[in-house]
């Protein structure tokens, strides 16, 4: 049999191979991990480079801040203290009443100057250094400027609240019947002027509440005793005791104003007897100026005294008046004086002055009642008793009515120079007593001719228009050529003149002794003889009896 | 207010942000790149796993023949010797059938378990490159954001923003 051979292909097999599979995963991871490390390299390079441009940049920034900032401090510190100053300027010139003040000198020149300080900077680091510095710049200004208004606010509420009280207490001095309502008006005043004041802080609110608020009543209630003591002290007392105001005073308060009021009563009354005593002095010297002014309605164009028809009318309706009564020796010296006048005229009888009474007289002109100053009616007496002429009645009375009035202080102090003048210059006429009277009666009739002298040298210069102080430089200053002084040595009594008196005393005669003649004033050194004593005018000289006549004719 | 300071400090991030763009791209780049390496290992799989199907086909067809070349040749031999299929002759050929029934069914899970393997790592593989892809598309985004970034830090720092 043949033998037929099958073809047999063996184990066939088709085997996977993982190589490609291998290879392009280990292609994958290759290609992966270096483009990973080449993004990595180039990310690293590029933030290097990064990092070192933005290193220079902060760099460079740091170096212009600190340029800004360094120039920045400089101008922050001027800013600071112009703003501080321009506050100062302002806030001194501000009414303490304005509330708005402090913020709008913040809004319009605090803030421009703020932003215009901020804007300045360029660098991110200035501009927030330069806005933290302007801000507590901002803060700084806000703080003084609220402080500031507060301390004004708070003078203007202390200064309102002053002159609410003042206006109250006014008020209720005035009438102290609205004391109730100034109490309510003053406490809601101070609280409406706490309440509505922004700039006044609570602590300033509270103290000034604390203080004014009793301080106000107090016044007020004070005000409101015053008042009440002022129309009746009895009615304030009485209110005080009440306890009307025990809400207002305390206990020390309330003695004292009753004390106040019991001086106030005391017063009250002392015043009362005051009024009294104004009124009676008031009465005396209208009563006086009557007086006077019939004194001087009795000198005649002449000189001469002479009570006129209506004169003992007038005396009665002298006497009729309130100031009479307490004054009756004014009047008795006045109707006495009239009626030694009037017989002098009727007798013809031409008076000469007593030299000493004169002398006495005129030596207390000026002085003060309490120093027995010399009076209008002593000088009435004096005429009354014939111890006074006409001419120097007249005088005296001119001397006194000057020396007594406050008008003219320069005439006071001539009479009151003349007087101390006077008086110096006795001794250098003839001796002089202790009571300041001559011990030789000559020497009073020769001090006499020299006050006479003094009185004419006087009106000469008055009459040629020199002033009271200018009379004085003259007659009575040692220095000037004129001092009257240089010519007492005219008046000095001799001892011939001395003896020749004494043995007419002795004979039982007192002849007037006249001025020294020329020859004697020569003796006495004097160029110029003093002027004679005053003479009786014609009319007068004509109505002397012969006899008189002869004896002033004799006595030139 | 630009200052060279800002402008310095501006043009580092500006660089900055465009070498992280350019880092990210690149990135990209080898991302996709290790993409398509996966994708032709998954498909270099996939044929694998094709390749092992068909092994097995040929290998159970191999073995189906070289089990009728035995049967038949077993039962040519038991004719020759005047067997009728009974006895012993018979337990042989029917042990051999049984064996290359085995074989078969040896061969054919075999085959199975090749071919799972194949296409789970052409799976594998495919995810992997999907990963990849993903990656290459977030690098690509993250480098115009770098660029952005970089831009605007830059303009930000030169204006002092």
């Amino acid at each position: 049999m043949p033998q037929i051979q099958e073809f047999n292909a063996g184990q066939l097999s088709l085997r996977p191979n993982d190589a490609a599979v291998e290879g392009a995963v280990q292609a994958g991871r290759r290609i992966g991990a270096f483009s990973q490390q080449v993004a990595q390299e180039t990310r690293q390079t590029t933030a290097e480079f990064s990092g070192d441009l933005k290193q220079f940049g902060r760099a460079y920034e740091e170096h212009q801040t600190q340029a800004e900032v360094g120039q920045g401090l400089a101008t922050f510190a001027t800013g600071f203290n112009g703003l501080t100053q321009q506050w100062n300027d302002f806030a001194k010139d501000v009414d303490p009443n304005d509330t708005t003040a402090g913020q709008r000198f913040r809004e319009q020149t605090v803030q421009p100057w703020v932003d215009q300080f901020t804007a300045s900077f360029k660098t991110p680091a200035g501009q927030k250094w330069a806005q933290a510095k302007a801000g507590e710049l901002a803060q700084h200004m806000f703080e003084k400027t609220a402080a500031d208004m507060s301390t004004k606010a708070g003078d203007a509420v202390i200064q309102n609240a002053e002159t609410l009280k003042n206006q109250l207490s006014q008020m209720v001095m005035n009438d102290p019947s609205s004391h109730d309502i100034a109490q309510e008006t003053y406490r809601s005043g101070i609280q409406a002027l706490l309440d509505h004041n922004p700039n006044l802080t609570a602590e300033q609110a509270s103290k000034i509440s604390a203080h004014y608020m009793p301080a106000g009543g107090e016044e007020l209630a004070k005000s409101a005793v015053y008042g009440i003591a002022g129309n009746n002290p009895q009615a304030a007392r009485e209110a005080l005791a009440s306890g009307k105001f025990a809400n207002y005073l305390d206990g020390d308060q309330v003695k004292a104003l009753d004390g106040y009021a019991q001086t106030v009563q005391r017063a009250g009354q002392e015043a009362a007897k005051a009024q009294v005593a104004e009124q009676r002095k008031s009465e005396d010297d209208a009563f006086k100026t009557g007086v006077g002014q019939m004194q001087l309605s009795m000198v005649q164009p002449d000189g001469s005294i002479l009570p006129s028809a209506s004169f003992y009318k007038n005396v009665l309706t002298l006497a009729q008046m309130p100031g009479a009564g307490r004054n009756p020796a004014e009047l008795k010296a006045l109707v006495d004086m009239a009626a030694t006048a009037r017989k002098n005229q009727e007798d013809h009888t031409f008076v000469q002055s007593d030299p000493s009474t004169y002398t006495s007289l005129t030596s207390r002109v000026g002085l003060p009642p309490t120093q027995n100053g010399l009076s209008a009616m002593e000088v009435n007496q004096a005429y009354a008793q014939g111890r006074l002429s006409d001419h120097d009645f007249t005088k005296l009375h001119e001397m006194v009515e000057k020396a007594g009035t406050d008008k003219d202080p320069a005439e006071k102090e001539l009479i009151k120079r003349r007087t101390e003048f006077l008086e110096g210059m006795k001794p250098g006429v003839g001796d002089v007593g202790p009571l300041g009277t001559f011990l030789k009666p000559e020497a009073a009739s020769r001090f006499y001719s020299f006050q006479v002298d003094t009185q004419n040298r006087e009106d000469s210069l008055r009459a040629a228009g020199k002033t009271p102080a200018e009379i004085m430089s003259t007659l009575y200053n040692p220095r000037d050529p004129g001092y009257q002084g240089a010519r007492v040595s005219a008046y000095q009594i001799s001892t011939k003149q001395g003896l020749a008196t004494a043995s007419s005393k002795a004979a039982g005669t007192t002849p007037y002794i006249g001025p020294p003649s020329l020859s004697a004033a020569a003796e006495a050194g004097i160029q110029n003889a003093p002027p004679q004593p005053s003479q009786p005018n014609a009319a007068a000289f004509q109505k002397l009896s012969p006899a008189q006549q002869a004896w002033i004719k004799a006595h030139p | 207010m630009p200052t060279l300071g800002n402008d310095l400090t501006g043009a580092g991030d500006i660089v900055g942000g465009i070498g992280g763009a350019v880092s990210d791209l690149m990135s990209a780049s080898g991302d996709a790149a290790e993409a398509t390496a996966y994708g032709q290992a998954s498909q270099y799989a996939a044929q694998n796993a094709q390749i092992s199907k068909e092994s097995t086909q040929l290998q159970q067809y191999q073995s189906q023949r070289q089990l009728y070349q035995t049967v038949g040749a077993g039962v040519a031999g038991a004719a020759n010797n005047g067997l009728t299929g009974g006895g012993s002759a018979q337990d042989i050929l029917r042990s051999s059938v049984e064996q290359g029934a085995l074989q078969k069914q040896v061969i054919g899970e075999q085959g199975i378990i090749n071919e799972t393997a194949y296409q789970e790592q052409a799976a594998q593989y495919t995810g992997m490159q999907k990963a990849a892809t993903a990656a290459a598309s977030a690098s690509t985004a993250q480098a115009g954001t770098s660029l952005i970034g970089g831009l605007l830090g830059g303009v930000g720092a030169i204006f002092g923003l």
